[in-house]
């Protein structure tokens, strides 16, 4: 049967312009102010075309941009559009996942001619009634549907039909396929191999480098077998978040807040999650871009902020560089479990126990009116200083 | 420096301070025991900085002098000689220390003892004494709960309490409190409160004997803890930090009581442990009534998904709510029935997130608490 990913073009953007039709044909950029320190989460087709791209720092984007009109994000219009989407899908009989705020993989049960027939009309009805477009890719695996939605954007609709595998993809970069990232193609290319093609002709000695055999790869190229999970249930491996710093830091102070920020927001993502996360991983970037991270397992599993700022801190102290000036900070949690299989030990302390019932009440309170709706105090001694 | 001594009496000596060694020392000359001469025989010192054990042994003393003897050496050296007697002839000159027993020679290069960090001096302290019994089983009880975690240092510590009428010791790693009260008369004037290292008094303990009939000095001052007896002293710095308000966590009341023989619950949790998958994994317990005059039961079992399970009913006798489970990491609760003396045990319960409480039954001198595993 096939499937199909769904991909917004230029999502953030195009529904800025969707909400305020001014913003028609003018390059939009979503970020933080122009000449701050965030980074380009979404650039519209316009501003695109000056060879701005998502992850930009927002000086380099106006540089290139001149002109451009930058907007700090507004998330509840992105989730409402995302929903709206959502929404329509389902009315439509189909089976969706939705993969992230501006992708939808669909399994169709249907023929293929019957599939794109399909999508065309969601993809009209999406420009219609919300104003934004899609790039859409029907393949018979999730994989290759990735793949396919990348070919034509924006407002493209491609099919790869098991009939015309592997050729149709065969001239593509061997780095377009998912799993093959930039030092794989890379290397793949230092050893001849730059297309899909070539790949499925490469040795399989090269192909054992990276875990793969030759049968996988003619499996994955002919969509015979996927590598994207199948899964909307799946339980995240880990979990993460990284801050770009208003400004470049030693001060100790600040970068306790920043961390104390980030445990509280990475755990509350993990108890949302209900679960609970034994490695803790904290990533260093100086002012000259180096980037270092340090894990440590931890000797027993954590849900709380404040267990976590009790490893996050001392490891940052024996990992970071002092006298180094950082520009960003970052934290993870690996290791993770249920947190309701058994492991999750609470404490027997009266303080790490009032810690805990605030934390449940917090959790409530998140989960009734938005994640945002309350922050931890270190945020608002980050606050001040980005806006001083 | 030339003394001479009883194999037996160095080997001890050596045993006694080795552990205060310092492992993994910058300062070379801490990774070494120094040997000294004095008025009271021969003086052995291993000091980390951190934790001091100094103790004495009678010898022939030849010449005098002090000199340090690297820690491995020693203790492998004094361990396999082959006869009674031992020379050791330090030369200052050589730098080096020669061991003698029998048709057996050393020679060991040294360390000069004037780079020996000294002892912190006893200033300022207040004095009590224990007996060796006494001190053995409070440590004994209550070590068992020290936190390893270095984040919260304090916790590696055991907190003790002195007055004029008695001693109490408690230790909590933050999942589970081990309290320990001895009630008599100390002599003492005021009220000490310090949170001493657990390395030391374990090894203190370590040292210290069931049924020995000497009496052990302990004293305390504003940044170090002494402990004395026979002819051997412990030396620590004591902890800084907050020990945790832990009176407000024991329990006015029990909803349930259990009571049951500590030997065979122990064995039981031993034989159910087989199917953990560690030490941490949980054991599961719950009660099932007998009918009308026979006693009930204590379901012990164990469920670990990849290995199978293990369940064994313990008989018991229970008063108050006989619906209870709670979940308790195997490791926390064989710990304690290990220190146990009384024959029975009692177990009281109030609800799954609250502590779980054993003591001896009928005595109200100690008591250890366990957070139960949620989810």
């Amino acid at each position: 049967m096939p499937k199909a990913l769904i991909d917004c073009d230029a999502f953030f953007a195009s529904c800025e312009q969707a909400k305020n039709p001014s913003l028609k044909g003018k390059m939009v950029l979503v970020s933080g102010p122009a000449g701050s320190r965030s980074v380009v989460s979404s650039a519209s087709y316009e501003a695109k075309r000056q060879g701005v791209k998502a992850g930009m720092s927002p000086i380099e984007a106006e540089r290139l941009c001149p002109g451009a009109v930058f907007l700090p994000g507004d998330f509840d219009l992105y989730i409402t559009y995302n929903k709206m989407m959502e929404t329509k899908l389902r009315s439509m009989g189909l089976d969706v996942e939705v993969s992230s705020i501006d992708e939808f993989y669909v399994d169709l049960g249907c023929k293929y001619a019957e599939a794109e027939n399909l999508l065309r009309g969601f993809s009209a009805w999406v420009e219609s009634e919300l104003g934004i477009t899609v790039s859409i890719g029907l393949a018979p695996t999730r994989t290759l549907a990735k793949l396919a939605s990348e070919i034509v954007k924006p407002r493209g609709l491609t099919v790869l039909t098991p009939e015309t595998l592997p050729d149709s993809i065969s001239y593509l970069g061997v780095g377009r396929l998912l799993g093959i990232g930039k030092v794989t193609a890379a290397y793949l290319r230092s050893r001849g191999i730059h297309s899909l093609g070539s790949l499925l002709a490469a040795p399989d000695e090269v192909l054992s480098e990276f875990g793969y055999d030759h049968g996988t790869i003619r499996g994955v190229l002919c969509g015979e077998c996927d590598i994207v999970d199948d899964g909307a249930d799946m339980p995240p491996k880990s979990i993460s978040s990284r801050m770009t710093l208003a400004y470049d830091t030693l001060e100790a102070e600040d970068i306790a807040h920043h961390l104390r920020f980030l445990c509280d927001h990475v755990s509350w993502r993990l108890r949302r999650e209900g679960m609970c996360a034994k490695v803790l991983t904290v990533t260093a970037r100086y002012n000259d871009f180096s980037t270092s991270t340090r894990s440590r397992t931890l000797p027993y599993y954590v849900s709380y902020a404040q267990q976590l700022a009790e490893f996050a801190l001392p490891l940052w102290d024996a990992h970071y560089k002092k006298g180094r000036k950082l520009r960003l900070i970052g934290l993870g949690l690996s290791g993770l479990i249920s947190a309701s299989d058994g492991e999750l030990q609470t404490s027997i302390l009266p303080s790490d126990r009032a810690w805990q019932d605030m934390t449940r009440t917090v959790d409530e309170i998140r989960k009734r009116y938005g994640s945002r709706k309350l922050i931890s105090g270190s945020y608002l001694m980050i606050d001040s200083k980005r806006r001083t | 420096m030339k003394v001479s001594c009883s194999k037996t009496a160095l080997v001890s000596g050596v045993r006694t301070v080795y552990k205060a060694v310092s492992q993994k020392a910058t300062n070379l000359v801490l990774s070494g025991i120094l040997v000294e001469t004095t008025a009271d025989g021969l003086r052995l010192v291993a000091y980390d900085l951190d934790l001091g054990i100094e103790t004495f042994i009678p010898v022939q003393v030849e010449r005098e002098g002090s000199f340090v003897f690297p820690a491995k050496q020693f203790a492998d050296i004094t361990g396999n000689l082959p006869h009674s007697e031992v020379i050791l002839d330090y030369s200052e000159s050589a730098g080096s220390v020669d061991v003698i027993s029998g048709r057996t020679h050393f020679s060991v290069k040294t360390m000069p003892a004037k780079n020996f960090p000294e002892l912190p001096e006893l200033v300022a302290g207040k004095t009590w004494s224990m007996s060796e019994p006494e001190l053995r089983k409070m440590i004994r009880k209550t070590a068992i709960a020290t936190s390893t975690d270095t984040n919260r240092s304090y916790l590696m510590g055991i907190s003790v309490e002195a007055d004029e009428d008695g001693v109490s010791m408690v230790a909590t790693d933050s999942f589970r409190l081990a309290y320990r009260n001895v009630e008599y008369s100390t002599g003492l004037t005021g009220k000490i409160v310090s949170i001493v290292p657990a390395r030391m008094l374990r090894e203190v303990e370590r040292n210290l004997s069931a049924d020995g009939t000497r009496e052990v000095e302990i004293c305390i001052t504003d940044r170090h803890s002494f402990v004395k007896f026979g002819n051997t002293r412990y030396i620590t710095r004591l902890l800084e930090g907050q020990f945790p308000d832990y009176r407000k966590i024991f329990p006015e009341n029990l909803s349930t009581r259990i009571t049951t023989d500590t030997n065979s619950f122990l064995s039981a949790i031993g034989r159910v442990s087989v199917m953990c998958k560690d030490d941490l994994s949980a054991i599961k317990m719950s009660y099932t009534g007998g009918e009308l005059d026979s006693p009930g039961f204590l379901t012990i079992k164990v469920v670990t998904p990849e290995l199978g399970e293990a369940v064994e009913d313990l008989p018991v006798s229970l008063q108050g709510n006989a619906e209870m489970v709670v979940s308790i990491r195997a490791k926390y609760l064989k710990e304690v029935l290990q220190v146990l003396e009384s024959d029975d045990v009692e177990i009281g319960f109030n609800s799954g997130r609250s502590p779980v409480c054993v003591k001896e039954t009928d005595k109200e001198d100690y008591l250890y608490l366990v957070m139960p595993i949620t989810g």
